[in-house]
């Protein structure tokens, strides 16, 4: 990538049927998923029927009974992917998934306000939302684009179902609301298959094309940056 | 691109009918709200310690190119709490505020995928694929004293176990940014009978054409 991100992440998010009770850190250890002194030194936030959320030194789990999101801050982020793997094949290989999404999430600094502002204009042009009232002016400081989400559809080179989602947003977790940028990829793939074999697809979707999927994010992002740096 | 200095519906709070997108894996503020109800209630924290090694990149290990000739080895929603609760709620809330703990980033700025292919004394010799470079092959050899990897994964170390190793910015919580070199034995889910199956049937299929 052209600018270093301030903040730089990778989730894996399921969607189907989960038991929020069972990810505990303990659990995780007990089975070998997570060495014993990670468990016990996690952060363990809420352990309950409706939701399980902790995290360890490099890893951010979430669980509600219809989701499940691992993710991580820490490279190598093909970690999450290991995890999840062998949490679902090896572990709850009976368990329901019918969605699977691969989340690239980057903030990172434009060159400077004006460079952030040109790339919202480039995104979301400001001249078709003049013409409805001159109050709605998106040119004005306090005015502009909040949230821009492009998808692609069925991605070549890959089996029906799935989507790539791009959204682009200030980041309000960095550059004091002024210069940062937040882009969000969400490579999404979905099954109707809702026997075992379509879950196998999806996690072989994960296995096989985990790093590819990274790789493609870190593409569209570095996209995103060229057009937020300074002329 | 409008200024914000509050959060709106975003990095995560945007809510999708059937999207695997991210959503606030730091804390989503109904997370916060359980996390400060548990709390309250004196679920104990503790703090994290790390498992994994991180390497001074001023002791970085020797790298050699492999000869060419070299043997070839080898999203729906967090629950309809999460737009509407907070800025607006009219109750006040007595709970102790936790002031939760920003998480420390690594960025990759160069990545490798290893495996052991010899263990000497007080190093290991390793293969590697650049993946920054986008290869697919290894194409460097490196020898990597022990003591940059944890003591779990020395006492696990053998010939073929698999490694990645990260060079990148770490940035703080605080903002502070040091280049660090980390390397990390994976966890790869184990060989399944399905596995071996269709491992069997690839050789089975890939034998007649290797013996015409």
């Amino acid at each position: 990538m052209r600018i270093e991100p301030e903040i730089s992440g990778v989730a894996i998010v399921l969607l189907g049927n989960f038991n929020p009770t069972i990810f505990t850190p303990a659990w995780f250890a007990m089975l070998g998923l997570l060495p014993r002194s990670a468990a016990d030194n996690a952060d363990l936030q809420v352990a309950h029927g409706q939701l399980c959320s902790f995290s360890t030194e490099w890893l951010q789990l979430q669980v509600t009974p219809d989701r499940f999101q691992a993710g991580t801050q820490q490279a190598p982020h093909v970690r999450v992917r290991d995890l999840v793997l062998r949490v679902f094949r090896e572990h709850l290989f009976h368990t329901p998934v019918r969605v699977i999404g691969i989340n690239r999430d980057v903030h990172f600094p434009a060159d400077s306000p004006e460079a952030r502002d040109r790339l919202g204009r480039i995104l979301a042009p400001v001249e078709p939302w003049k013409e409805i009232d001159e109050k709605f002016d998106p040119s004005k400081a306090d005015s502009g684009l909040i949230s821009l989400t492009m998808r692609q559809s069925n991605p070549k080179g890959r089996p029906p179902g799935g989507q790539i989602n791009v959204k682009v947003e200030p980041s309000v977790r960095i550059g004091n609301g002024r210069l940062g940028v937040y882009v969000q990829v969400n490579d999404h793939y979905a099954t109707d298959d809702a026997t075992l074999d379509g879950r196998e697809q999806l996690f072989d979707f994960l296995e096989e094309g985990f790093d590819l999927s990274i790789q493609n994010a870190d593409m569209v992002v570095d996209h995103v940056m060229s057009l937020a740096t300074e002329l | 691109m409008l200024q914000l200095d509050q959060p709106t519906t975003l990095q995560g709070r945007e809510e999708i009918e059937g999207e695997s997108g991210l959503e606030q894996i730091i804390s989503p503020p109904w997370v916060d709200e359980l996390v400060d109800q548990a709390l309250s209630r004196s679920v104990a924290r503790t703090t994290t310690t790390t498992t994994t090694t991180t390497v001074n990149p001023e002791q970085t290990p020797r790298i050699t190119p492999i000869p060419e000739n070299a043997d070839e080895a080898n999203t729906e929603q967090w629950s309809h709490h999460a737009a509407n609760n907070a800025d607006t709620s009219p109750l006040i809330s007595l709970q102790p505020k936790i002031i939760r703990r920003r998480r420390a980033t690594l960025h990759p700025l160069q990545e490798w995928e290893g495996y052991v292919v010899a263990i000497d004394g007080d190093e290991f010799v390793a293969r590697l694929i650049d993946l920054s470079a986008g290869l697919s092959h290894e194409s460097e050899e490196a020898t990597i004293p022990l003591d940059e990897i944890s003591d779990r994964d020395v006492a696990n170390l053998e010939i073929g176990s698999i490694f990645r190793w990260v060079i990148g910015y770490e940035r703080s919580p605080e903002g502070t940014r040091k280049r660090v070199s980390q390397i990390v034995f994976r966890d790869l889910p184990r060989m399944t009978d399905s596995d071996l199956h269709a491992g069997r049937e690839w050789a089975r299929k890939m034998v007649p054409a290797l013996n015409p």
